[in-house]
């Protein structure tokens, strides 16, 4: 069974480090001293997600938003191949890759990306390309359910082509390439979003010295 | 025993630990049973270190130098000034609402 201190210690380690940094000893300290009851436990487990979520990267937040997307997509239409729009995988029109993930190439996302460059040049400040790489961590944790997916595929552990091959899919290796080939893409609309954040930035400080 | 204000301005857990630490320095702990005393607000130790962090990136108080493992936490003149506006806003509300309600 867990000690006092030990699940207080796991508490804790629900806040992020930064602010563990700062907080860390007092809050243990408090947490020590009085009783740990239900509501206190129920109270420091919602502070500390909601720090967390509060100081989380903007590609992380948009990343796991879209990965969510994905994922409902899935959920409802299973692993779907098709010119169909509503498919989860569609022939590219490029000979490479020869397969696109529809979600990852629709304007909806190119939107997600341009606002992730944007809020994280609001955050972080820099040149506008830092904003680019931040759409391209989002873009990897976006993908990251179309490439697990390939690797099990790989292996064999999965089969999403249906009961005795019902459902054409391409090469795992197709898909698991597709996400990381549209990672330059990812960068662009980040960086523009960047430049956006750059320009709205510029305009506030102007209007703030007028 | 003071009542317990559930909801409303009253227990805004940033205005309770602004109103605590206007009687001087005072470290999490003193700030949290200082309030349950003058109040009757019972803030969990979550929710008292998000408004410690939030007052503190907003400059309305200040850590000082630790004590041991405990740091106080003062009112700056930012807080102090924010924490009296705060208060004169409730007062003239409170005055007009109790005048209000008085029977002509």
């Amino acid at each position: 069974m867990m000690t006092k201190k030990q699940v207080v210690a796991a508490l804790v380690r629900l806040y992020p480090a930064a602010w563990r940094a700062e907080y860390e000893l007092e809050l243990t300290d408090i947490l020590l001293a009085r009783p740990l009851n239900a509501r206190a436990i129920g109270d420091v487990m919602w502070n500390g997600l909601r720090q967390r979520a509060l100081s989380a990267e903007p590609s992380t937040i948009l990343g796991l938003a879209a990965l969510l997307i994905i994922l409902a997509r899935f959920a409802l239409s299973g692993a779907t191949y098709g010119h169909d729009g509503t498919a989860l995988l569609q022939p590219s029109s490029k000979t490479f890759p020869t397969v696109t993930v529809t979600f990852l190439a629709s304007e909806f996302y190119a939107i997600l990306l341009m606002g992730c460059g944007c809020w994280t040049h609001f955050r972080r400040g820099g040149p506008a390309w830092h904003a680019g790489v931040a759409a391209v961590k989002m873009s990897l944790i976006a993908s990251m359910p179309i490439m697990v997916g390939a690797l099990l595929m790989m292996s064999g552990l999965v089969d999403l082509t249906g009961p005795g091959g019902s459902v054409h899919l391409p090469s795992p290796w197709s898909i698991l390439v597709a996400p990381l080939a549209r990672l330059y893409q990812a960068w662009l609309w980040g960086s523009i979003g960047g430049f956006a954040g750059k320009s709205i930035v510029r305009r506030r400080q102007r209007a703030a010295s007028a | 025993m003071a009542r317990k204000p559930r909801t409303g301005p009253a227990s805004d857990p940033e205005l309770l630990i602004l109103a605590s630490l206007a009687s001087g320095p005072n470290h999490g702990y003193a700030i949290m049973v200082d309030v349950e005393t003058f109040a009757g607000v019972k803030l969990g130790p979550g929710t008292l270190y998000t408004a410690i962090t939030r007052l503190v990136e907003k400059k309305l108080i200040a850590p000082e130098s630790s004590v041991g493992r405990q740091r106080p936490y003062r009112l700056t003149a930012q807080g102090a000034a924010t924490l009296s506006e705060l208060l004169s806003d409730m007062r003239r509300v409170a005055t007009v609402g109790l005048k209000r309600l008085e029977p002509a």
